[in-house]
C-alpha cells in the first residue's frame, strides 16, 4: 500500500525523473521481452535444433532474455549475439526517448500545482493575525480619551467629528480586526488547496514510480520466479492546514451591520467559514484522485498503459484542485466580499474625514456648549 | 516662542492665530474640555496615526506573498480576490492613518485658538497641561508620523524577489 507521501519539491522531481527512467527501461525490457516471444514462436517448428543466446537486460531488475537462431540466420553464436546486441541497444535508448517524450507532456500539466510555496501563505496569514491582534490591544476603544466630551460640543462640524468619525471609529476598528481574521482565514484555507494538491502529486508520483518498479520486478520474476500481484491504494490521508483550528477562536462577523447576508444554504457566516474548513478537512482525508486505487497484476501492465494513467491521475488532481479553488471563490471569498461591501457601504471600514480635518472651521459649527454666542 | 503649541513647556495664551472668534465657549469646563482637544490632538492621534501608519507597512508583504502565490497557481479567481479584499484592508489603514494625522493638528490649533477667547478657560487649561500627572506627557516631541504606504505602492521584499 502507498502511504501518504509528504511534498518536497525536489524530490518530487526526482520522483518524476526516476519515474521517466524507468519507464524507459520498462519500454526496453517489454520491447525485448515481445521480441524474446515472438522469436520462441517463430523457431518453435524447425528441423534443426536452433542455437540460443542469453542477454542479461534491465537494470533496476535484471533478468535474461533468450533469442535463438537458425544456422542459415546466422553463422555462429557470436554474430547472433552481435545482431541482438545491436537489436537491445537500440531499443533501449527508443524506450528512453519514448520516456521523455511521454513524461514531457505530462509535465506541463503540474504547472499549476507544484510551484507555489503554500508556507508563503501561512506567512501572509499570520502577519493578518499580528495586525489583528495590533488592532485588539494597541487601539483603545476611547483612543484619544474625547469619548467622554460627545455632548460638551456643538454645531454641524462638531456633530459630524463625534458622530461621523471618533464613536465610529471603534466600529471600524472592529471591522478591521474582523477583515484581517477572515484574510487569515483565507490564507488557510488557500494553503489547505495547494497542500492538498502538492501532497497529492507527491503521492502520485511515488505511486507511479512504484508501479513502474513493481512491473519490472514482475518481469524478473516471470523470468525467474513466480509473478507478484501488485496492490497500491493511492490514499491521500492529508494533515495538512495545520492552524485551521485557530479559525474557531476569531469573529467571523462585522460590527454595525443590521443585516448579514446568510450564504445561500447557510446560517450565517461564521456557520459558512467554519464549514469551509471542516470541507477542506473532509476533502483533505479523502482518496485523490478517486480511482488511484489500483488492484491489477503488474503482469497486465504495459508502458502506455502506465504513461496513460500517471497522465489522468494528473488530470484528475487538476479537476480536483480546481473544483477546490472554485469552491474557495464561490463559498468564502464571494461572501466576505459582500460582507466588506456592506460594511464599506456604512462607512464601516474606514471613518469619513471630519470636516475639522481640512483646516478652521467655522466657529459656529464647532464651539463648546458653554458659549452664549450660538444659543 | 510660547505660542508654539506642540514645543515642550506650551502654554496657551490671548493671542489666537484667528481673529473674530467672538464667544466660542467660556469658563473652567470649556477650558478642561479644550485641554482634552489639546491632548488628543497632540498626543494621542499621533500615536494612533503612526499605528496605523506602520500597519499599511505590515500589508506589504501579505500582499507580495498571496500575489506570487496566486501567479504560480494559475491565478485561480478565489486568490485574485482574495488579494484584492487584502487591498481593501491596506486602503483602508492608509485612509485611516491619513486621516487622524490631518485631524490631530487641527484639533491643536483648534483648542490652541479657542484657549485665547476667554481667560477663565486658559487658566483652566494651564492649569492642566503644568500639573504633575500631565507634564511629563509633553517634554518630547509629537510622536512622529512615518508617511504610510500606499495600497498600490511597489513592494519589493528586503532581501530581493526571492527574500521569501
Amino acid at each position: 500500500m502507498s502511504e501518504q507521501v509528504k511534498f518536497e519539491y525536489s524530490a518530487f522531481w526526482s520522483k518524476v525523473t526516476e519515474f521517466q527512467e524507468k519507464l524507459g527501461e520498462f519500454w526496453f525490457v517489454h520491447e525485448a521481452v515481445q521480441a524474446s516471444d515472438n522469436n520462441d514462436i517463430f523457431h518453435s517448428e524447425g528441423i534443426e535444433t536452433p542455437g540460443r543466446i542469453s542477454f542479461l537486460i534491465g537494470k533496476t531488475a535484471p533478468f535474461h532474455v533468450d533469442f535463438q537462431y537458425f544456422s542459415y540466420e546466422f553463422e555462429d553464436d557470436e554474430a547472433a549475439k552481435e545482431h541482438w546486441q545491436e537489436k537491445l541497444d537500440g531499443w533501449q535508448k527508443e524506450g528512453a526517448s519514448w520516456a521523455v517524450e511521454k513524461v514531457s507532456a505530462i509535465t506541463p500539466k503540474f504547472d499549476d500545482l507544484v510551484y507555489a510555496k503554500p508556507d508563503d501563505l501561512e506567512t501572509a496569514g499570520l502577519e493578518f493575525t499580528d495586525i489583528a491582534t495590533t488592532l485588539a490591544t494597541e487601539v483603545p476603544k476611547d483612543f484619544g480619551g474625547l469619548a467622554y466630551g460627545t455632548d460638551q460640543w456643538e454645531g454641524v462640524a462638531a456633530f459630524n467629528f463625534f458622530n461621523n468619525f471618533y464613536n465610529p471609529m471603534v466600529d471600524c476598528v472592529d471591522n478591521q480586526e474582523w477583515l484581517a481574521n477572515m484574510l487569515m482565514r483565507g490564507c488557510a484555507f488557500a494553503k489547505g488547496i495547494i497542500d492538498a494538491g502538492q501532497h497529492s502529486c507527491m503521492t502520485t508520483v511515488t505511486t507511479m514510480v512504484e508501479r513502474v518498479q513493481d512491473a519490472l520486478e514482475q518481469r524478473q520474476d516471470a523470468h525467474s520466479i513466480s509473478p507478484s500481484e501488485w496492490f497500491v491504494i493511492a490514499e491521500t490521508a492529508l494533515s495538512l492546514v495545520d492552524y485551521i483550528p485557530l479559525l474557531d477562536a476569531v469573529k467571523t462577523s462585522p460590527t454595525g451591520v443590521d443585516e448579514t447576508p446568510a450564504p445561500e444554504g447557510g446560517t450565517g457566516y461564521g456557520d459558512q467559514a467554519k464549514g469551509a474548513a471542516e470541507g477542506f478537512l473532509g476533502w483533505a482525508a479523502s482518496k485523490i484522485p478517486e480511482d488511484a486505487t489500483y488492484d491489477a497484476k503488474a503482469s497486465e501492465w504495459t508502458p502506455e498503459g502506465l504513461a496513460s494513467d500517471f497522465s489522468t491521475n494528473v488530470d484528475k488532481i487538476n479537476t480536483n484542485v480546481k473544483t477546490h479553488w472554485d469552491a474557495f471563490e464561490t463559498d468564502f471569498v464571494n461572501g466576505l466580499k459582500e460582507q466588506v461591501d456592506t460594511v464599506e457601504s456604512k462607512n464601516l471600514l474606514v471613518v469619513k474625514r471630519p470636516d475639522l480635518a481640512g483646516g478652521n472651521v467655522p466657529p459656529g459649527d464647532f464651539h463648546h456648549e458653554s458659549s452664549d454666542q450660538y444659543s | 516662542m510660547g505660542h508654539d503649541p506642540y514645543k515642550p513647556g506650551y502654554t496657551p495664551d490671548a493671542e489666537s492665530s484667528r481673529d473674530g472668534l467672538g464667544d466660542v465657549g467660556h469658563g473652567g469646563q470649556f477650558g478642561i474640555d479644550l485641554y482634552a482637544l489639546y491632548r488628543a490632538g497632540r498626543v494621542n492621534f499621533p500615536e494612533q496615526a503612526q499605528r496605523f501608519s506602520s500597519l499599511t507597512y505590515s500589508m506589504q508583504s501579505s500582499g507580495y506573498l498571496i500575489t506570487k502565490v496566486a501567479g504560480s497557481v494559475g491565478n485561480p479567481a478565489g486568490l485574485t480576490k482574495l488579494a484584492d479584499l487584502r487591498e481593501t484592508l491596506h486602503a483602508a489603514f492608509y485612509r485611516t492613518a491619513t486621516i487622524l494625522n490631518e485631524v490631530g493638528p487641527a484639533l491643536v490649533t483648534l483648542a490652541d485658538d479657542y484657549a485665547a477667547t476667554d481667560g477663565t478657560a486658559r487658566g483652566e487649561f494651564n492649569r492642566l497641561i503644568q500639573s504633575p500627572d500631565e507634564k511629563g506627557r509633553y517634554d518630547d516631541p509629537p510622536p512622529y508620523v512615518s508617511p504610510p504606504v500606499k495600497p498600490d505602492e511597489p513592494y519589493t521584499p528586503p532581501g530581493g524577489p526571492n527574500y521569501y
